[in-house]
């Protein structure tokens, strides 16, 4: 099949044994790829609920038709499992350049199950995939062992101290690229498997060359061109959001207790340019170049995200910027999801400061934090109770209202009570506090467009549109910054103009138009390139016949899906819910409408779904997306 | 005084992170950033995002509202995602 190598392999840690995960060219034609598709292969793996830390519990890797293509931005692989911090379906991207190398050695994707006795790593070539012994990675750091495994050509995909040690929160690194979110290093740990490497020179066959260059050509000028993605993300990075995101009350602040930080100038965007910035950087294939290059230790190492500056900075009143930076740098290096770490520190922070927990650790007292990660990846001391993350910590100490995650994964750098959709998304997104699988809506109010993030109205439809494109995306491989081509230039900078602010005004009264398209997508069974290139790429590669609207409903698919997993790993409804600071506590006394309007928005959205009111997908919608098969 | 900051695109694209300009109107306080930024166009600063200590201040109106001292004007362009 035109774009997939066709094989995906079965590694068998228990008893050291491979073999193939067969899946039909339907099931790539449903699922796609990345999470979509890996989301299909655990559905028929378990029978039941899984926990995550069992020798039932398997790694699925998967790549996408783009994966080793010219298509820009599509070097992403996805990772799923069981995560350790919510006990539900996990799946964590990385920009890394693991996939690329794992589709040029001849194969889709990695299914891993079993558990070693001994440590070990994998190695895959072309011709042969080998468990090998790990003894002697074992307890060496994530550049180091990317090191110790051999030079330029392979991909590598490994575990830190932390995922050694099953740090809930622990990720697993390509480059100084992390599938950082839910724990999945910890399940590598778990399983004794340190890392997997991959190298070959096969490459996969693009159905249609000619039209498929072209229309990579068209789509990289238009990436270039975007004030977003041609400006805005290659000259701040996403540290560019912090200040707007600070005026908007945003950002998060002091365990989310607010949504500004009077200290924002010292961590901005504009002073990680200014003052650290050595140079760009980019995955493969990205004409983007969002990285930053800045220095740790007197090393060249990858900077700060908007989120680690968010949940390592403002969130801990921690105001210097080579601190976040040396953080940044050790939690990649223990192999840390800096987000969970943040949170899980700031939350820790605050049941210190009303007596809940006397652990010494303060707001704004930021000397003893580079320690802390240590003790957090070798869980010692109060590192093994930091390392269980917020939701085990507020079980044993209390203070579940301000525990910020939800699902048990800790929350991203936005502060929902001033963009209700983002409060929506987190609440609904299917691997807990997630702001990109919670469908990002925060870029229509606020860092995008100019929707208003105080209104409830509307958002329900958006959300869902957002979440099921963004799956959609990952499940094609490509990085969602490419979505950003969706808004349209006009209306980002034009903000003060009569016409987009009334645009701006009435977006949220067209909620019902959303909602209908999204629940008649064959309303939408063409191209619009410009608009939206991935569909036109995927057909241009596979020959598949993939419009928009063919695109959209994927995602529907891998959505309604990873709820069904979810479902039988126990969610319930009242788990579609927030930590009771963001829907029960103003972030601004004067302003009733500064809590997250949950209730509101999410039986609308349930409904739009196609759900029950328990949050269950119906079998009508089920069988609409072809899923009929698929029970809970 | 009045303390005009710039963010995003226009901090960088002028290489100015903040400027200490005269009370008046917000379109005197735009007009004399134009003057002594010549890295700074009209049309940028107008489609800027504006947040007047700390208030977004939007509309044709915003131009007359006027500046006291101490007051802290924010110039921000339009940001994306992360």
């Amino acid at each position: 099949m035109f774009g997939y190598a066709g094989k995906i392999a079965k590694i068998n840690l228990s008893t050291g044994t491979v073999g193939d995960y067969t899946i039909s060219d339907k099931d790539r034609e449903m699922f796609l790829g990345g999470k979509t598709l890996a989301a299909k292969i655990i559905y028929d793996s378990f029978k039941s609920k899984v926990e995550a830390f069992s020798e039932e519990n398997i790694i699925v890797i998967t790549t996408s038709p783009l994966a080793s293509s010219t298509s820009p931005c599509s070097s992403r692989f996805n990772v799923s499992t069981i995560s350790p911090l919510t006990g539900l379906l996990v799946s964590s991207n990385c920009g890394g350049s693991f996939g690329l190398h794992l589709k040029r050695a001849g194969y889709d994707g990695l299914v891993i199950c079993g558990k070693s006795k001994e440590k070990v790593y994998v190695e895959i070539t072309t011709e042969d995939i080998s468990i090998r012994n790990a003894t002697h990675l074992w307890g060496k750091n994530t550049s180091e062992v990317q090191d110790l495994l051999g030079g330029k050509n392979i991909g590598k995909f490994v575990i830190g101290i932390g995922g050694e040690n099953i740090v809930r929160y622990a990720a697993v690194i390509s480059e100084e690229r992390a599938a950082g979110r839910g724990g999945v290093g910890a399940v590598f740990g778990f399983k004794n498997l340190k890392g997997i490497i991959a190298s070959g020179k096969e490459s996969t066959e693009t159905f249609d060359k000619q039209n498929f260059k072209n229309h990579n050509l068209n789509w990289i000028k238009s990436l270039k061109k975007h004030i977003l993605t041609g400006q805005q993300l290659p000259k701040l990075g996403t540290a560019s959001l912090v200040s707007m995101m600070n005026y908007r009350n945003q950002f998060a602040t002091k365990n989310y207790s607010r949504g500004s930080y009077h200290d924002f100038e010292r961590i901005n965007g504009e002073t990680l340019r200014q003052d650290h910035l050595i140079k760009n950087k980019g995955c493969v294939t990205c004409p983007i170049q969002c990285g930053r290059v800045v220095k740790a230790y007197g090393k060249e190492v990858k900077g700060p995200e908007l989120e680690t500056l968010g949940l390592l900075g403002s969130n801990l009143l921690n105001n210097d910027m080579q601190s976040i930076i040396n953080l940044n740098h050790l939690c990649d290096e223990y192999g840390i999801d800096t987000i969970s770490f943040g949170s899980t520190v700031g939350f820790a922070m605050e049941l210190n400061e009303k007596g809940l927990w006397k652990n010494g650790l303060t707001f704004g007292d930021c000397s003893r934090l580079e320690e802390l990660v240590k003790k957090v990846a070798t869980r010692e001391g109060i590192g093994n109770e930091l390392a269980e993350g917020t939701k085990r910590i507020a079980a044993k100490y209390g203070g579940r209202d301000f525990a910020m995650n939800v699902k048990g994964l800790e929350i991203a750098a936005y502060e929902p009570r001033a963009a209700q959709g983002m409060g929506l998304g987190y609440a609904t997104s299917n691997r807990g506090g997630c702001h990109l699988n919670g469908g990002y809506l925060v870029v229509l109010e606020g860092l995008g467009l100019n929707v208003s993030g105080r209104i409830a109205r509307g958002k329900a439809a958006y959300t869902i549109f957002f979440q099921d494109l963004m799956e959609a995306v990952s499940a094609g491989g490509t990085c969602l910054f490419t979505t950003y081509s969706l808004l349209p230039q006009v209306l980002i900078n034009n903000p003060n103009k009569s016409l987009v602010r009334f645009i701006n005004r009435v977006i949220p009264y067209y909620g019902w138009l959303v909602g209908f398209l999204h629940n008649n997508a064959w309303l939408m069974s063409f191209n619009l390139k410009g608009v939206l290139p991935h569909p036109a790429s995927l057909r241009l590669v596979t020959g598949l016949k993939v419009t928009i609207g063919s695109f959209l409903k994927t995602g529907e698919r891998g959505y309604n899906l990873e709820r069904i997993i979810n479902i039988r790993q126990g969610l319930k409804s009242s788990d579609d819910t927030l930590p009771k600071r963001l829907t029960s506590e103003l972030q601004r006394a004067d302003d009733p409408d500064s809590k997250v309007k949950l209730e509101v928005m999410i039986q609308d959205y349930y409904k739009i779904r196609g759900w029950d009111e328990q949050g269950v997908p119906t079998k009508r919608r089920l069988k609409k997306l072809g899923l009929e098969g698929y029970s809970l | 005084m009045i303390t005009v900051k710039f963010f995003g695109l226009i901090s960088v694209d002028s290489n100015i992170r903040q400027l200490l300009v005269k009370e008046g109107t917000v379109r005197e306080v735009l007009n004399e950033v134009v003057q002594s930024c010549p890295n700074i166009s009209e049309q940028l600063l107008t489609q800027a995002i504006m947040f007047l200590n700390n208030q977004h201040i939007t509309g044709k109106k915003r131009f007359s509202v006027v500046l006291k001292e101490g007051d802290e004007l924010a110039l921000l362009s339009p940001s994306s995602g992360g």
